[in-house]
């Protein structure tokens, strides 16, 4: 075996992808928000999303 | 350590301070050297005569003492001559060093060291062939070095007539670990062949005392330490390409192909009733985390939609908020059709736990300037479906990224110690 670290690298890595892959892993993308409140399947315009989308407009709880 | 003496040796007188000089190359030593005076004596008569005057020029000490035995391929050869010859190249000198060996029954063989750099040589077994590179052997030679040696200091014996500044034009090929050198004057041309080995070797040969001195540079025959390993390091890079595309497609085959949910719903921009809707809880499956994307699509031709998303657990309330922007514009400008947006969208949210799970949305959509009221105000229907274990094709090219520099590293420094070894050669078409 020439490159021994390279095999022990690139075999990590390969885990590592594998167990990503496996358990959904990803850099980005939307992150857990927790303290909803318990209402919003009841009524859910009582709560707005805290993510703002259109420039300009007040997106914050109704 | 002096060695054990197990061959009779002759002896002649000097004719010029009448010192015993001893001869361990028997009839083969056609001159030698007198140890008391350091006169050159020609012994190819049987007689000694003087071949040339006691060296003026500096004394030069042998790193390997005259008349100690060394053994290579299993032979044991004594040391009986030492020279040092240079050469002038851009206007400084090059000083290197060559021992004469001789065994009583393999003949003569002989070791050269520049800078820490050591080469047995034998003389040829047959005459090489030259046509762009030389060929010897099984090995194809490049051209590397051409210069015009001379000997600047001896001491012991040699198989030839040897004189201080004795000139030979001499053209080096190599071909890594080994060396072919012609030594050409007026009269013959004669072919070696040297074949690299470490300062460790030498003196582990010679059972020399102390540590060698440390080579210092690339020579020309060195072998390269990362010969091979650019090759490999690719191999093993087109390998791990192919594991981790085989395991990406592993997982797109696995995950599930029909949505865990779907929804229609409809959105009024013009009602004056919340419009924010839910799912019905839905199932998150497995006993691990999960990619779940989630797809939306909207009727927005020459139309645009807001849509507030939220994928939340039903037993924790821990959201996952995003957003889409669906718009879809198309026409004709100056007979050319175009097209901008899209009417549907994904986002996939990563590690979500399984469990019960239902959406919220958040439509939206506000009048723009200009625009009628009749044209902002159509309703909008849009759906949105939940798919558990999205495959991340991301990750796939930073695995691959990641791969990338360790051949990529591995061929550099290969050439940069190709680049070290050619740029003190002087001839052209050699280098790699």
């Amino acid at each position: 075996m020439k490159s021994p670290i390279f095999t022990a690298y690139g075999s990590l890595l390969l885990l590592l992808f594998g167990a990503a892959q496996y358990t959904g892993f990803g850099f980005m993308g939307p992150q857990p928000a927790k303290g909803g409140p318990k209402t919003i399947r009841d009524n859910p315009g009582a709560s707005r999303s805290h993510y703002g989308g259109i420039p300009g407009r007040y997106v914050g709880g109704k | 350590m002096p060695a054990q003496s197990t061959v009779k040796t002759r002896a002649i007188t000097c004719p010029n301070c009448g010192g015993t000089v001893q001869l361990r190359g028997f009839a083969h030593t056609l001159s030698v050297t007198c140890s008391s005076c350091r006169t050159v004596l020609d012994t190819s008569s049987g007689e000694a005569s003087i071949l040339a005057r006691a060296q003026k020029q500096m004394k030069v000490q042998p790193l390997i003492p005259l008349g100690w035995r060394g053994t290579f391929d299993g032979v044991p050869f004594e040391a009986i001559g030492f020279e040092q010859r240079y050469i002038q190249a851009d206007g400084e000198t090059f000083c290197w060093q060559e021992y004469v060996l001789f065994h009583p029954y393999k003949g003569f063989r002989y070791l050269s060291e520049y800078n820490g750099h050591w080469n047995f040589i034998s003389p040829t077994v047959a005459l090489p062939q030259k046509i762009i590179y030389v060929h010897y052997e099984h090995g194809v030679y490049k051209p590397f070095q051409k210069a015009v040696a001379r000997t600047g200091f001896v001491i012991g014996e040699f198989p030839w007539r040897v004189c201080i500044g004795e000139t030979v034009h001499m053209v080096d090929y190599i071909d890594p670990p080994y060396i072919l050198s012609s030594e050409s004057n007026s009269n013959e041309t004669t072919w070696s062949v040297g074949r690299y080995v470490t300062s460790d070797e030498i003196w582990k040969a010679f059972k020399l005392p102390g540590e060698p001195p440390k080579a210092s540079g690339v020579y020309a025959n060195q072998p390269n330490p990362h010969a091979g390993k650019p090759g490999a390091s690719f191999k093993l890079f087109g390998l791990f390409f192919a594991l981790a595309l085989a395991i990406l497609i592993f997982f797109s085959m696995t995950h599930k192909s029909t949505p865990v949910f779907t929804g229609s719903y409809k959105f009024d921009p013009t009602a004056q009733t919340d419009q924010s809707a839910v799912s019905q809880p839905f199932e998150l499956t497995g006993s691990h985390t999960s990619a779940v994307h989630i797809e939306s699509r909207a009727a927005v031709n020459q139309n645009w939609v807001y849509l507030a998303i939220a994928l939340v657990n039903v037993d924790t309330n821990e959201s996952y908020d995003f957003s889409e922007m669906l718009s879809y514009y198309s026409g004709v400008d100056g007979g050319e059709s175009w097209s901008e947006g899209s009417a549907n969208q994904g986002t996939t949210v990563h590690r979500v736990p399984p469990g019960r799970y239902y959406i919220r949305i958040d439509p939206d959509r506000e009048k723009e300037a200009g625009e009628s009221a009749l044209l902002a105000g159509r309703p909008i229907e849009y759906k949105v479906a939940v798919f558990q274990g999205a495959t991340n094709v991301g990750l796939f090219f930073i695995v691959i990224l990641l791969l990338l520099p360790p051949p990529i590293i591995a061929w550099w420094r290969y050439k940069r110690f190709e680049t070290q070894r050619w740029s003190e050669s002087d001839m052209s078409g050699g280098g790699e």
